[in-house]
């Protein structure tokens, strides 16, 4: 049996999608700008799938939407484009910790350029405090960027509390989130949330990897990251990739169909995998809260004494597929940073995995999970010298 | 993600010379939980070779592995020899590592050569057991 609990790094594009972007790739294959019929088709195609993203966030203007490779390009040009357009105004930005690693090396990057980055911190439970956020606010801060839902930890953000104080503010503070974990999934509405920018990931709801969109409020002073020839959004320049776009847009679709039944369903299944673990497994701590503030899709576990990348290749031998916050399996040995700023050390970060589901996850499967993962566990700790040192 | 030898996975899935020696002669822990890396192992030795040698791991893939690979290598050599014995020649028996994975072959390495000071350092029999940080 497979199990792929790994959905929120990606996941599988379904066949209905693929056969619009196939559609898209071999017969209606040509650009929106060309002076033929078929590109006039392709333009109004486009222009359609503009307006039915602004609709599905309660955007107003198809113009609102700007196409890109996804959420870090998305992230890229909200939050650069957002702080060079505005220096003038002030040179302060706002993050959070739980930010998106893009986020977070965008931030760094504008530190490079003059400004200055706050990163507000999150309560043990994988939320923003409103006080910590009023008091990082200054006279030149210019943009506040706030993940949507922490997709270590699974933590919703108080985005309309958030949005609320920034509107209170004297002076203009732009409000990005990025929603890569929240859109197709919950419902979205940037008037409710006040959010002036917003990012979302094709790839995250079952349209293919490399596309995406950022809602960008009319009036925001925003440049753009690259530059090209004129073409269809000089926000972005470049031909748009019209097979992934309309892939994405039937993606939505149906995700917009199933979702609350989705979310419904994955609570039930969510409670069941974590009385599971947590009445069958020993010395295991959730990581990030637990009910109606925890999305649906998310549960991250540490497992103490034993080490995240040899649980999930044990794991992964056994057909289930998860991800790990353990420094072993990162690239730069360093343990995962949201483990570390919801206040654990670095044994619950290397302990940690996370699960993710998608809408499609069964019981059959989680119920395979567990039994693995006691296997797994339990043989790894009779292994480890730690527990018979303690 | 990183990728690893058949070999690697092999030494990781089924490890050879798992596990305790009641009765060892000496015994070194390395590392840290703080690092991900920690490991202990076991040494029981007749005429100055390594009859015996058993390990515990707290770590990733490449760790449980690399003290498996280096128990094989050590079992039965002069306690001489068995100190020679590098990180790299370790590496090559599992067929290589990810270049960020070379600590853990250290690790091996360096938590026998302390098993066996411990050893040498007793009169007749030395235990050295650290605590952990």
């Amino acid at each position: 049996m497979r199990v792929f609990l790994d959905n929120c790094r990606t996941t599988k594009v379904l066949p209905e999608v693929a056969q619009v972007v196939q559609q898209y790739m071999i017969e209606k294959f040509v650009r929106p700008d060309g002076l033929y019929q078929s590109a006039q088709e392709i333009y109004d195609d486009l222009t359609q799938a503009r307006e039915f993203f602004a609709k599905s966030i309660n955007a107003d203007f198809g113009e609102e939407i700007v196409f890109t490779s996804g959420a870090t390009e998305s992230n890229n040009l909200a939050i650069l484009g957002v702080a060079r357009a505005n220096k003038k105004l002030g040179n302060h930005i706002i993050i959070s910790a739980l930010e998106h690693g893009s986020v977070m090396s965008i931030a760094s990057h504008l530190k490079d350029e003059g400004f200055d980055v706050t990163v507000v911190p999150v309560d043990s439970r994988g939320f923003v405090k409103m006080d910590d956020l009023q008091k990082a606010i200054t006279p030149s801060t210019i943009l506040v960027s706030i993940i949507a839902i922490g997709h270590f930890v699974g933590s919703i953000m108080p985005l309309q509390d958030i949005g609320e104080i920034l509107s209170q503010q004297d002076h203009k503070i732009y409000f990005h989130t990025d929603a890569a974990e929240m859109y197709a999934k919950f419902p979205v509405d940037v008037k409710k949330l006040k959010v002036d920018l917003l990012s979302v990931s094709g790839h995250k709801f079952h349209a293919p990897k490399g596309v995406g969109f950022l809602y960008v409020r009319k009036g925001t002073k925003i440049e753009p990251v690259m530059y090209g020839a004129e073409s269809f959004d000089r926000r972005r320049p470049g031909g748009e990739n019209v097979p992934a776009i309309m892939g994405m847009k039937k993606a939505a679709e149906i995700a917009f169909e199933e979702m609350d039944l989705a979310r419904q369903n994955l609570r039930k299944l969510q409670e069941y995998f974590v009385n599971q673990v947590e009445s069958q497994i020993d010395h295991v701590i959730l990581n990030g809260p637990r009910g109606e503030h925890r999305t649906p899709y998310n549960v991250n576990f540490s497992f103490q004494f034993i080490e995240g990348e040899a649980i999930s290749l044990a794991l992964s031998m056994e057909g289930v597929e998860v991800a790990t916050g353990s420094a072993c399996a990162s690239e730069k040995l360093e343990p995962n940073y949201a483990i570390l700023a919801i206040g654990g050390d670095h044994e619950r970060a290397h302990g940690s995995i996370r699960f993710t589901f998608d809408r499609f996850t069964t019981k059959e499967q989680i119920d395979y999970t567990v039994e693995k993962l006691k296997a797994v566990v339990s043989w790894l700790r009779t292994i480890s010298p730690i527990k018979a040192m303690r | 993600m990183l990728k690893y030898t058949e070999l690697v996975m092999d030494h990781f899935r089924n490890p050879r010379n798992l596990g305790k020696i009641e009765d060892a002669d000496a015994q070194a822990t390395e590392g840290s939980i703080a690092c991900g890396d920690m490991m202990t192992v076991y040494l029981k030795i007749k005429d100055n070779r390594i009859a015996d040698i058993k390990f515990e791991s707290y770590g990733c893939a490449a760790n449980i592995a690399t003290a498996s690979m280096m128990t094989e290598v050590v079992k039965g050599l002069p306690i001489d020899e068995a100190k020679q014995i590098s990180w790299k020649e370790i590496v090559e028996r599992l067929g290589g590592l990810p270049q960020i994975k070379y600590h853990c072959s250290n690790l091996a390495v360096d938590t026998l050569r302390k098993a066996i000071k411990a050893y040498e350092d007793s009169t007749p029999r030395g235990v050295t057991n650290e605590s952990i940080s």
